[in-house]
């Protein structure tokens, strides 16, 4: 079930999450300071590290999201589209989410938008300062 | 009297008017038997009963399996739509306070599941059924329920001090939730 804005990558997964079996089944909250199951927890802990090796390596990281009972946007957006702002910041949103789509294969069986969601949300991630 | 009553009886006099002329006509003309068999009258009934198993058998049968699967979708859609209103009329009550209880956000995020759920049987029923016209809907539906998702689950939902607009803005995306299921459901019944 693939969408428009997904960009059908070839690479070879090297690197793998599950979201609900290595962080949490039940994300939620934007902070750290909202839950040890939020976003930016996700990010800090799981995301980042995984990401930047796949594009260090030339790989991909796979992002199981089967499982999750949920999917609060804030999470979305304090994991995945902080990950967006922050490099965008840099290269440009719009070459960050290209970089990004790039090295993540993002797969779920059990939920027919929540991968449409994630994407949505780095190609424009919602802005949000403490 | 009513535009179709009339429709109906002057649709009655035609066909009786017709009956007599045939009857009329038929009896001022001698009826011969032919004996020799034409290939062209071969063919033609050969014809007419090859036409008959393809409406009768092969047509009525598509077309019947056709509704079914339409009915299927058109009752996936309409279950969706009340998990929608049920889950807005849940958040609208909570509208007087101000902060939700750990207990209410996991009911909300529950009935928000549920609809995911749902959304995923009617996506792979239209994608099993009718792949031509999956993505157009699939991409319709996921729009609106990933909007809907992003109000209902957003900041707010976490916030110690929830804003009564919060509660405005679910109602207002879960109608605009609704406006799309029946923008489906007219797909559904009209073009698939």
């Amino acid at each position: 079930m693939l969408t428009n804005n997904f960009i059908k990558n070839t690479m070879d997964i090297k690197y793998r999450i599950n979201v609900a079996k290595d962080f949490s089944a039940y994300p939620a909250g934007r902070y750290k300071s909202e839950g040890d199951t939020s976003g930016e927890a996700f990010l800090l802990d799981n995301l980042i590290g995984n990401l930047f090796a796949a594009i260090i390596s030339n790989t991909s990281l796979e992002i199981d999201l089967t499982g999750m009972n949920g999917y609060p946007s804030s999470f979305i957006s304090g994991s995945f589209g902080k990950i967006t702002n922050e490099l965008g910041k840099v290269i440009g949103i719009k070459e960050a989410s290209k970089a990004i789509k790039k090295h993540i294969v993002l797969k779920c069986d059990d939920s027919a938008v929540r991968k449409q969601a994630v994407m949505d949300e780095i190609d424009n991630p919602i802005t949000k300062t403490k | 009297m009513k535009e179709s009553s009339w429709r109906i009886v002057i649709g009655a006099l035609a066909m009786i008017i017709g009956i007599i002329a045939g009857i009329c006509i038929q009896s001022s003309v001698m009826i011969e038997i032919d004996n020799k068999i034409r290939y062209s009258e071969l063919l033609n009934w050969i014809t007419a009963i090859i036409i008959g198993i393809w409406v009768g058998y092969i047509l009525k049968n598509k077309f019947e399996n056709s509704k079914v699967i339409k009915n299927y979708l058109l009752d996936d859609i309409k279950g969706i739509s009340i998990d929608v209103s049920l889950l807005k009329v849940y958040c609208y009550n909570l509208k007087p306070k101000n902060i939700l209880t750990e207990e209410e956000r996991k009911e909300i995020m529950a009935k928000l599941n549920i609809i995911d759920k749902k959304i995923l049987i009617f996506s792979n029923m239209l994608l099993n059924c009718y792949p031509k016209e999956y993505q157009r809907m699939q991409d319709t539906l996921n729009g609106a329920f990933i909007s809907f998702n992003r109000k209902v689950t957003g900041d707010e939902f976490y916030e110690k001090n929830i804003a009564n607009t919060y509660f405005d803005n679910i109602v207002t995306e879960s109608a605009m939730f609704e406006i799309c299921l029946r923008k489906l459901n007219i797909i559904i019944i009209k073009e698939l």
